[in-house]
């Protein structure tokens, strides 16, 4: 599986849909896309700290990833994507959409832990590279991705029931190396 | 195995600086640090792309265990100011804590952790090296005490202890900072034709019932005998004058 061109590529959009319309439940779009497109690199971790996520990515994902408490899962992932980027050579003239990443699954509870927010803010400095999705109710959106972007991270926000749309914001954050990019997938 | 020659540092902190950089400049290594670096300070400045500055002490002990979930071994430095241990026990991975806190020992104590203390700067390296390839956290503490004595022959291993002398007049057990004169205590005796069993403790772990907090500011004495640290009185160290330690230990021997 690679993820060095566009997900557009590589993922079969409609069987995307499919997947996630078995699942039908907030989320399963992204799980679809990710489990599609993404963290079967092998270069690749996830870390879930999604309570309404966990259920959805324990069934799909057949690969390992990390179940961690809310307000742990992004300092796990932070620390994951430092040692990752560290044993490839420091990313040095890899090109963008290839390389080790980490990826991060919250929700907008996770985002009322303390720790969350320290751990975003110092991700903006440390090596590696991380993407963290959050699952938000429209009416929190906003609110949320102002506080990711004073935090410092590259905010992309996209419509969670829309394949295509998530399927883009995937694209974007994989080719944004730095700073770390936060995708708040927009779900009812 | 015998004592390299070449392994000598003014201090125990510089001895570790040494370490660290030489392992995380292999990519054998990540350093977790917070605000203050500390005894990272040279990583820092030599390989800053194998240190992570986690400046919240909570998130810190998540960070370590995320570098090895991202398949690295990982050292946690802790800032002088007292902190709770247990995350740091209750991740389920291994992790290697550095401190000259004293009042980590305690924590350390509360929260279960092995803990490590190393008498002289060359014992430094195999002690790290041990608590690298440990299953289990482990905390190291280095002490800052001034008082030097040759350091024994036999390398230190993790996990065990290193016998220095056998005696019938009684039992001397010394860490940390303690282990240096328990050497010149030991010798002071021996002049004075007293022999004792003398015994340096550089891994505590918690079912020894050993406080790591008492070994760094007494030594621990009591009969030849002794099977159990609750029968060991504590000298203090005070200012470290082995002449009056070495009197004190005398009345303390049964």
């Amino acid at each position: 599986m690679s993820v060095a061109g566009s997900l557009f590529d590589t993922v079969d959009v409609g069987s995307v849909a499919a997947e996630a319309a078995r699942w039908g439940v907030p989320g399963s779009v992204l799980v679809a896309c990710l489990v599609e497109g993404v963290v079967g690199h092998e270069l690749h971790r996830l870390v879930v700290g999604s309570q309404q996520m966990r259920p959805t990515v324990a069934a799909a994902l057949r690969i390992g990833w990390t179940d961690e408490t809310p307000g742990r899962a992004l300092a796990v992932a932070f620390g994951a994507a430092a040692a990752l980027h560290g044993q490839c050579g420091n990313g040095g003239a890899e090109p963008p959409m290839s390389g080790p990443r980490v990826w991060c699954l919250l929700d907008a509870e996770a985002c009322d832990e303390g720790n969350t927010w320290e751990a975003a803010r110092a991700a903006v400095a440390a090596p590696g590279r991380l993407v963290t999705c959050v699952l938000s109710p429209p009416s929190e959106a906003q609110s949320l991705a102002a506080l990711w972007e004073a935090a410092g991270w590259a905010v992309v926000e996209v419509a969670g029931d829309d394949v295509w749309e998530v399927l883009g914001g995937l694209d974007q954050a994989l080719a944004t190396p730095k700073p770390p990019v936060a995708l708040i997938v927009v779900c009812e | 195995m015998s004592r390299p020659q070449a392994v000598c540092a003014p201090t125990l902190g510089d001895a570790v600086a040494r370490i660290l950089v030489q392992l995380a400049s292999a990519g054998d290594l990540m350093v977790v640090v917070g605000r203050d670096p500390g005894l990272a300070g040279r990583c820092m400045r030599d390989c800053p792309g194998q240190v992570v500055i986690a400046p919240g002490v909570a998130s810190r002990f998540a960070v370590a265990d995320g570098v090895w979930i991202g398949g690295r071994r990982v050292v946690t430095v802790l800032e002088d100011r007292p902190i709770d241990l247990e995350p740091a026990v209750g991740c389920g991975h291994p992790n290697v804590l550095l401190t000259t806190h004293a009042a980590h020992l305690t924590a350390a104590r509360d929260a279960g952790l092995v803990v490590v203390q190393p008498g002289w700067p060359s014992d430094v390296e195999p002690l790290l090296c041990g608590a690298l390839a440990s299953p289990e956290p482990v905390l190291i503490h280095l002490h800052t005490s001034a008082v030097c004595t040759a350091a024994p022959e036999q390398l230190p291993e993790l996990g065990s202890h290193r016998l220095l002398q056998r005696g019938r007049a009684g039992l001397l057990v010394a860490a940390g900072a303690g282990a240096p004169l328990l050497v010149a205590v030991t010798a002071a005796l021996a002049a004075k034709d007293v022999q004792v069993t003398a015994v340096e403790m550089h891994t505590i772990r918690p079912s020894t019932g050993i406080d790591p907090a008492r070994t760094e500011t007494t030594l621990l004495v009591g009969s030849a005998g002794a099977e159990d640290a609750s029968h060991l009185a504590g000298v203090p160290i005070g200012d470290g004058s082995v002449s009056r330690l070495t009197d004190a230990v005398l009345k303390a021997l049964p």
